[in-house]
């Protein structure tokens, strides 16, 4: 008994440490600009899986997702305010059957974990928003889904959006539809499509664009993910795989956003 | 009155001895004597220069060899490439030259990438000259560039219609200066039949640009009910986007010269599954080694278009 206590002691005042050095570091990285809107492209679940030799077709997934929960902790101690997460594209449905209703499964799992979080209070200040086409997921997802949205509307200390079935192509051609269909409605002088009708129509419009895009697995494409909206984004590559990524890789693509941001501002006005 | 003579650099600048610059000087210079053309044979009959028959064939065995170098494979070529320009203006500077000296060195290597594509089975090349977010540049840079625009098509098209080669233009053409208009009409006019190799230039283009204007011509058809609004789909905005005047409307390696990591408003709806790769080198240092390198790295890599290559 007193060995569990004490592990269970040295555990936490090692993760005190490691908060308090977490905090000193971020502090020096917030002396330059940190990005708005940080998106992760999380490729390589299934490599990391077959690496590591883990049972199970979603092994690689679920060690994603602890992936997932750091990146969100570490992103809300910077300070960045908004993450953009690309969990499941619609091109991701030509995959097998079984492996899409495991990853089907696994994120209606971690939803409903995340709806009892949010109940009890223990994600503070988070708020998460689904975008895609949520119409094409099963009717238990959607629910689920809306339901976390609903519940954690108010916060505002870090806004996570979770792109689900969700590819640029198909968001452009369902932004195109309802403003179609706003502008139509108005008289009958010739029908003119500005690019705030279309933006403001997006599943992402809530958010701005992403100032950095963040792609493990070492492929270097944007996989039909927000190539709209990254049209001027720093895009950066890593050959870690998603579960593998860490602080370090967080904090070095972050200081690349800052060493660029000079050139990008320059860019941006001459452009 | 604006002079374009090329101030001489004041200090040595070892720079301009890499080997992108010295191979592009001496095919310059060789070009002098021969015409711009893969096809020796013919043309041998007609060169003027101080060469010998024995050179003259050594030579075209040479060229021969060149058609694909080792590192690359005939069956993993790309059919589309795309390359975003950058670092004309960088290029000049380094060089104490003027941004217009960086263009024109930019044309040339433009002219050496073209002729490759040609040679080395790819089916068409876009490249990206001039973003409608290019227009707040300084309004002599503009006029510099449209006119070197023209020069190069009118000095050109007559090669590149020889070689088999067919030149789009895509992009707002309503700011374009009427002479060059012409010429662009031109010149799509006679080589829209060549097959060899496609290549689209984009001039006042940008991908925003082009979804949107495929999203306004159908909203009008929406409104003068010839499609409904549950008839618009992915494959309805394609046959609007101006890159509709290809058989592959998809690149399938995207090149962006000078370092920066991003894609700056180019054809956004077709890169959804691009391979992008991002050289260091400034555009007109780029030249043959640059591109097989691109090449070299696209044949490598795993493409799965969002599903699983088990």
């Amino acid at each position: 008994m007193n060995t569990l206590e004490e592990v269970g002691e040295f555990t936490q005042i090692f993760d005190a440490l490691m908060s308090l050095m977490r905090k000193f570091l971020f502090r020096v990285l917030c002396v330059g600009p940190i990005p708005t809107n940080i998106s992760f492209i999380m490729d390589g679940n299934r490599r990391f899986a077959k690496k590591h030799n883990l049972k199970g077709l979603d092994a690689g997934h679920r060690a994603g997702f602890i992936s997932v929960k750091y990146i969100l902790q570490y992103c809300k101690e910077i300070g960045v305010p908004y993450v953009t997460l690309y969990a499941f594209g619609m091109d991701n449905f030509k995959r097998g059957p079984e492996e899409v209703k495991c990853v089907m499964d696994l994120m209606l799992e971690k939803v409903e974990l995340a709806i009892h979080q949010a109940v009890s209070g223990n994600i503070k200040g988070v708020r998460i928003i689904f975008a895609g086409d949520l119409n094409s997921l099963n009717e238990r997802f959607r629910a689920a889904a809306q339901k976390l949205m609903e519940i954690t509307e108010e916060n505002r200390d870090l806004i996570v959006v979770v792109c689900v079935a969700y590819s640029t192509n198909l968001e452009i051609v369902h932004a195109v539809r309802e403003s179609c269909v706003k502008k139509c409605k108005n008289g009958d002088g010739a029908v003119v499509l500005e690019v705030s009708d279309v933006e403001g129509c997006m599943y992402t419009s809530a958010v701005p664009d992403p100032d950095l895009v963040i792609r493990t697995g070492g492929g270097d494409r944007l996989s039909n993910f927000m190539t709209w909206q990254t049209s001027r984004t720093l895009l950066h590559r890593t050959e870690a795989l998603w579960p593998e990524l860490g602080l370090w890789h967080l904090v070095w693509a972050i200081l690349k956003f800052q060493r660029m941001q000079d050139c990008l501002q320059k860019k941006k006005k001459l452009d | 009155m604006l002079s374009l003579r090329v101030r001489p650099p004041t200090s040595f600048d070892f720079r301009r001895f890499n080997a992108g610059y010295l191979e592009r000087r001496w095919r310059l210079s060789r070009d002098c004597f021969l015409s711009f053309s893969p096809k020796f044979e013919e043309n041998r009959g007609i060169k003027f220069g101080v060469r010998s028959s024995k050179s003259d064939v050594a030579f075209t065995a040479a060229e021969e060899e060149e058609t694909l170098p080792e590192e690359l494979q005939a069956e993993l070529m790309p059919k589309h490439v795309a390359i975003i320009m950058d670092g004309n203006g960088r290029w000049a500077k380094n060089r104490g030259l003027q941004p217009w000296d960086g263009h024109r060195a930019g044309v040339e290597a433009l002219k050496e990438i073209v002729e490759l594509s040609g040679k080395w089975g790819i089916q068409v090349l876009t490249v990206f000259a001039f973003s409608t977010d290019n227009w707040i540049r300084p309004r002599i840079e503009i006029d510099f560039l449209f006119s070197l625009f023209e020069r190069s098509l009118k000095s050109e098209f007559q090669n590149l219609a020889k070689n088999n080669v067919r030149i789009s233009i895509i992009g707002d053409s309503s700011k374009l200066p009427k002479s060059l208009l012409r010429v662009i009409n031109e010149v799509e006019e006679v080589t829209k039949n060549n097959t060899r190799l496609q290549l689209i230039v984009a001039v006042g283009y940008s991908g925003k640009y082009d979804v949107l204007q495929a999203c306004r011509g159908i909203a009008q058809r929406v409104k003068d009910g010839e499609i409904g609004v549950e008839e618009i789909d992915e494959r309805l905005i394609e046959e609007e986007l101006e890159t509709n005047c290809t058989e592959f409307p998809y690149p399938d390696l995207l090149i962006r010269t000078s370092g920066e990591l991003r894609v700056s408003n180019f054809l956004l709806w077709q890169l959804a599954y691009t391979e992008l790769f991002f050289a260091q080198e400034l555009w007109p240092d780029f030249g043959r080694s640059g591109f097989i390198e691109a090449l070299t790295s696209f044949q490598q890599r795993q493409r799965r278009f969002g599903g699983r290559k088990s």
